[in-house]
């Protein structure tokens, strides 16, 4: 999205149809849109299966299982269980940075093609983020512990 | 001109060569000019004009208007703290948008809202829209002077229509609401897509007053059922 | 009891965190950035915080040097638990007073040895 040393007005430039832009941008913000509601769907279930999980240690720690050895076993493979559960705050990220990226796009096209009436305000445009996001990056470290 | 042409001369907000007569040779109309001649029912908009950058023949929504329409034009608005729904029928083919903004007190609230929720919606059953087909975009609700508001109007004119809309079960496919940007909103009632930018507040105070005297004047109009005359 | 300050701006980490620690017997708690954590930590001495990177108002590494330059806070073990992982931010982190940096998803169990192995 970064235009080199000629400003952009002055770079060669293509005609589009309005309905097409008005098409593209629409694609954008609907996708958006599912994002946001994908991440609600993730974080609810997600809380869900956090409840469960406390509800299922709780019952557990009933004082008339303390002399079986054999559910400690069973405990510690649902405390482990937090870990799988943390692709939620990843997935949050990560959609966050997906949606920002889209917006981005979607206000820049609108800003490049609509036009400024007279008086009108400067089309205001968040950036697009450029790197990849942590999670990414991140993808083979995941885990790791480093004590300095 | 109308009342509404009145407050936008007032304001300079007259595009470059609006109000061009028909030129088209033969002595037929211009769509612009068709347009102008019809007849409008209350609270809808009458401020056609060709807007020259997308070679389109537009009309602009005012607060408390709406405007529905199956043909290529384009229907645009810019909003502060209202709220606009753009809704299309993707069967019939219909398209409008409305734009308003809630008064205080929470039962004047519900009654306006409801009123131009449903002025937009029975202008498109009307037009051959069905509820089942239709679908919803939500613009504006922005906190464009938010050191000299006390409440959040933005916010509370967007809960309004997403709540209305989901009352009555109509979805809605993308939506830029909330935030602090006045924004410039442009549908095309022939693909139900709209154009939206988000617009830098130079001067929020214009926006605003823009907003709060339409939104008296609907009010008036809702209530008295006649025209109304700004001093 | 050792008391741990757990900063993370995801509700569903903050959850996750203290649900492994208090499972272990630490008193936990939370704070949702670190400008939220630094306003805690002037009412409460912390055994040992543990911190997320990316949070609105003040990052994990801002919390990290600002804690350092407390006299209450000099020492106090100060473990990050980010996405970050990349060498660059793993110095940075060694250079605002950090005591260990930990890359998400942790391993509740891994999590529990480390923070015993530094907690005074």
């Amino acid at each position: 999205m970064h235009a080199p040393n000629t400003p952009l007005a002055e770079q060669p430039a293509l005609q589009l149809p309005v309905l097409l832009v008005a098409e593209v941008q629409d694609a954008l913000l609907v996708v958006v849109h599912d994002l946001d509601r994908l991440d609600g769907l993730v974080a609810h279930a997600t809380d869900r299966l956090m409840a469960r999980l406390t509800t299922a240690l709780g019952g557990l720690a009933d004082p008339a299982l303390a002399d079986l050895p054999a559910l400690d076993a069973v405990r510690n493979t649902l405390r482990a269980a937090v870990t799988e559960l943390q692709c939620q705050d990843l997935a949050a990220q990560l959609v966050g940075h997906v949606s920002k990226v889209l917006q981005g796009c979607a206000y820049r096209l609108a800003s490049e093609s609509m036009g400024q009436e007279d008086g009108e305000a400067v089309p205001f445009v968040d950036e697009v983020p450029e790197c990849p996001n942590p999670v990414t990056r991140a993808e083979k470290d995941g885990g790791s512990i480093e004590l300095f | 001109m109308n009342t509404f042409e009145s407050i936008a001369s007032a304001q300079s907000l007259l595009p470059e060569n609006a109000g061009e007569p028909g030129a088209l040779t033969g002595g037929r109309m211009s769509r612009v000019d068709e347009l102008r001649a019809q007849p409008r029912k209350p609270g809808e908009a009458s401020f056609f004009y060709v807007d020259h950058h997308f070679q389109y023949d537009a009309v602009k929504v005012f607060p408390g208007e709406y405007f529905v329409s199956g043909d290529d034009v384009l229907i645009m608005t810019v909003l502060g703290s209202c709220v606009a729904a753009c809704v299309w029928d993707s069967a019939a083919r219909v398209g409008g948008m409305n734009r308003f903004m809630l008064p205080e007190g929470e039962a004047d609230a519900v009654r306006h809202g409801a009123y131009a929720m449903e002025l937009l919606l029975n202008a498109m059953l009307k037009m051959g829209a069905r509820r089942e087909t239709l679908q919803a975009r939500v613009f504006g609700g922005g906190a464009v002077m938010p050191r000299f508001a006390t409440t959040d109007v933005g916010a509370r004119n967007t809960k309004f229509v997403l709540d209305y809309l989901a009352t009555e079960r109509i979805p809605v496919v993308s939506q830029d609401v909330l935030g602090l940007h006045p924004r410039k909103v442009c549908c095309f009632p022939v693909t139900g897509k709209a154009l939206v930018k988000r617009l830098a507040h130079t001067h929020p105070e214009a926006l605003a007053v823009e907003e709060r005297r339409g939104d008296a004047v609907s009010v008036a109009k809702a209530t008295a059922g006649g025209s109304v005359e700004l001093f | 009891m050792p008391l741990i300050l757990a900063v993370d701006d995801s509700p569903s980490m903050r959850r996750m965190v203290s649900f492994t620690l208090a499972g272990a017997g630490y008193q936990v708690v939370e704070a949702v950035d670190g400008q939220d954590a630094y306003e805690k930590a002037q009412h409460q001495t912390f055994d040992l915080v543990l911190t997320d990177q990316n949070m609105p108002r003040l990052d994990g590494l801002g919390l990290t040097r600002k804690l350092r330059e407390h006299p209450k806070f000099k020492t106090t073990p100060i473990l990050m638990l980010t996405t970050e992982s990349s060498d660059l931010m793993k110095q940075a982190g060694r250079a605002a007073g950090a005591t260990g940096w930990l890359v998400k998803p942790f391993d509740p169990a891994r999590l529990l040895e480390t923070i015993q192995k530094v907690i005074k």
